[in-house]
């Protein structure tokens, strides 16, 4: 990090969120000419509280993210969250406390794993996730047999459900979560070191941190913040299904990009994201309200990813030419050799 | 890269050693264990099962070569059904007009992918995810459930066989045998490598990167759509949604085969073993009886042992160089 990096690292963090907030904008406008009555504060913070499991789970993802990482088992995850939750939960309330705190020790196990194969094994993320990802899948189905039973206590649905002074609690949860995350970034020596082992593992590992241990707790927080993204979704549903991870690992992805999380890892932060999550959730609930099909919303969601994701990286590469002057000013040619581009990630590559 | 070309298609070959005799050990395993998997029959039905993820991880290999991954691949599987199943009764497309859509559709995802890669400069993976989306809507657009049917004349072409010789098997013997040659011995197939492997030691070298980078999406997809064809061949209609899990079985079979996801190291010859590793396991776990849906696990651990093989090899062929 070279003097006075930090300082402006912060200035460029909160412009390249700039962004995504314009973008919510610009959504919220439509939505309020195409349905001038849905722009209540009621119906908003509704919304908000539909926005809470994914905006949990792009949380973590973030940090999956930031560490030079990616994380695709948080889908099985989700889903193993909610079939465990749901069979421990069937007897009633006083479960609550005991079925909890089992689904986030086996997350933060999930996730341990992840890292040690991540940094130990070096196992390209992308796959060492995906592999762990098929094989929690084939752990619920053969604990569940292909059939989940079990229901959300009715006490632990007030997650999802309930509102607090006009608030929703879900919504409230997210809050909590994203300060406690920040705080973490932003406050904390894991933090900086967190970003340092993104940016460059070689680099971490040299100047001394323990990027092992950054790793694995970084993975371990991923996994137990898409199991609380879980448990958000079981309280909401209220009971055991295989489908309720549906989708949310790449939704998650492209709401961390969306906020202007780098993929080459220690560039972005929680503020972004925030907002990602909002688009994602917005977009969604402004093409129903304009009639338009699950075909044409797979079309804009390709679409908004694209296009926010080529507007960052233009606007990155117009900065690094200033600097470097090559054809591919994005892509330092040290990073490029350990193939950043689909997130190696922390390939430690030598003798 | 060392000198000559035979040099890194021998090393290539070598790589892909270890699956091979993992698969044949497998095979010859299951051949002592079960009566029912000797039968021909099960011989053609294990060879119908592997051609649609063997012919997309094809394409997926080339990709990855290139250092990139591509998403969108099992939509354009999905999309190539739809497309076939308008050429049976009642349809209102021919089958020859319907294979040639098909396939230039494919084609022109993966040229816009590589354009987006290279132009728009969006990691390849989120912008394959982002075309994963935008095909699969058009899929979904175009039939939103599974349904329609094959032209007739096409489909028993398709699954022509005489004795364990089948069309399906010789279809993906000439489509290896192409991509092979065109990786190892034609000079845009050795840019793929190059360009994978450093992709500014490439450039200077006076390789064309952005050209190369964009040929190889559009060959992901091209061969995308042949293996949506195929599917469709088994399948008889088309459905919107049957190829979502290719893309990311596809990269599993690559990388099982041995193609490194950093790029320019691996090759078909591997991918063929990975995608035939895949398919077999499901196929062997259910004749003998596993209860299906260990096979996830076992899938997941192969996967991951596989991985861990790789990297434990190539840090030993990094001390010895």
């Amino acid at each position: 990090m070279r003097p006075n990096g930090l300082h402006l690292n912060l200035n460029r963090r909160a412009l390249e969120s700039l962004g995504v907030y314009v973008f919510l904008l610009i959504i919220l406008a439509i939505m309020a000419v195409v349905s001038p009555q849905s722009m209540t504060t009621g119906h908003l913070l509704d919304l908000v509280r539909q926005a809470a499991p994914l905006g949990v789970l792009a949380v973590g993802q973030t940090l999956a993210l930031l560490v030079g990482g990616i994380d695709l088992s948080v889908e099985a995850v989700i889903t193993l969250t909610n079939v465990v939750a749901a069979a421990l939960m069937a007897a009633g309330d006083q479960t609550i406390p005991s079925a909890l705190l089992f689904v986030l020790t086996i997350a933060a196990a999930v996730g341990t794993i992840n890292g040690l194969a991540v940094a130990k094994l070096k196992i390209p993320p992308f796959i060492a996730t995906l592999a762990m990802g098929t094989v929690i899948q084939g752990g619920y189905l053969v604990y569940t047999h292909g059939s989940p039973t079990g229901k959300i206590a009715p006490g632990f649905r007030v997650i999802a459900e309930g509102w607090i002074g006009g608030l929703p609690v879900a919504g409230l949860i997210w809050a909590v979560v994203v300060i406690l995350v920040a705080i973490l970034l932003r406050r904390t020596g894991f933090g900086r070191r967190l970003y340092a082992t993104g940016g460059n593992p070689q680099t971490a590992r040299l100047s001394g941190i323990p990027v092992t241990r950054v790793l694995v707790l970084s993975y371990a927080l991923t996994s137990v913040l898409a199991a609380g993204a879980g448990l958000l979704l079981s309280a909401y549903i209220g009971l055991a299904s295989m489908s309720v991870g549906a989708g949310y690992g790449l939704n998650s992805i492209a709401a961390v990009v969306i906020g202007g999380t780098s993929f080459a890892g220690g560039q972005g932060g929680l503020s972004g994201t925030i907002a990602g999550a909002l688009v994602m959730v917005l977009l969604q609930s402004l093409l129903t309200m304009m009639n338009v099909g699950e075909p044409g919303r797979l079309v804009m969601q390709g679409l908004v990813i694209a296009g926010m994701v080529a507007v960052y990286q233009l606007r990155g590469a117009r900065r690094g030419r200033a600097r470097a002057g090559g054809p591919w000013p994005s892509v330092d040619p040290q990073r490029s050799a350990s193939g950043q581009d689909y997130r190696a990630g922390s390939e430690g590559s030598g003798p | 890269m060392r000198k000559g070309w035979r040099g890194s298609v021998v090393r290539q070959a070598r790589r892909a050693i270890p699956i091979y005799l993992l698969v044949l050990g497998l095979v010859a395993m299951t051949l002592v264990v079960s009566p029912t998997f000797r039968t021909e029959q099960n011989f053609r039905n294990v060879v119908a099962q592997v051609t649609p993820l063997a012919a997309v991880a094809v394409g997926q290999t080339v990709v990855l070569l290139l250092g990139g991954i591509d998403l969108s691949i099992g939509s354009v599987v999905s999309l190539a059904t739809v497309i076939l199943s308008f050429s049976g009764r009642n349809g209102s497309l021919h089958i020859g007009p319907a294979l040639l859509l098909a396939l230039a559709a494919g084609a022109l995802v993966g040229f816009l992918n590589g354009l987006g890669v290279v132009r728009l400069r969006i990691p390849p993976l989120l912008m394959t995810l982002a075309s994963m989306a935008v095909v699969k809507g058009v899929a979904l657009y175009l039939r939103d459930a599974p349904g329609g049917s094959v032209d007739r004349a096409f489909t028993r072409f398709l699954n022509w066989h005489a004795g364990p010789v089948t069309m399906f098997g010789l279809a993906l013997l000439v489509l290896y045998l192409a991509a092979w040659a065109f990786l190892s011995f034609t000079r845009p197939g050795r840019h793929l490598y190059a360009t994978g492997g450093d992709r500014e030691h490439a450039r200077r070298s006076g390789v064309n990167v952005d050209w190369t980078t964009i040929l190889g999406y559009t060959l992901a997809g091209l061969v995308g759509a042949i293996g949506g064809i195929l599917l469709a061949g088994r399948i008889y209609s088309g459905d919107p949604v049957i190829g979502d899990a290719y893309s990311l079985d596809s990269v599993a079979a690559s990388v099982l085969g041995g193609t490194s996801l950093l790029g320019g190291i691996g090759g078909v010859v591997g991918t063929l073993a990975g995608a035939v590793l895949l398919a077999m396991t499901n196929n062997i776990l259910n004749l003998l009886n596993v209860f299906s849906f260990y096979q996830y696990i076992v899938k997941g651990l192969i996967l991951a042992g596989a991985l861990v093989l790789y990297h434990v090899r190539g840090r030993g062929a990094h001390r010895a160089a």
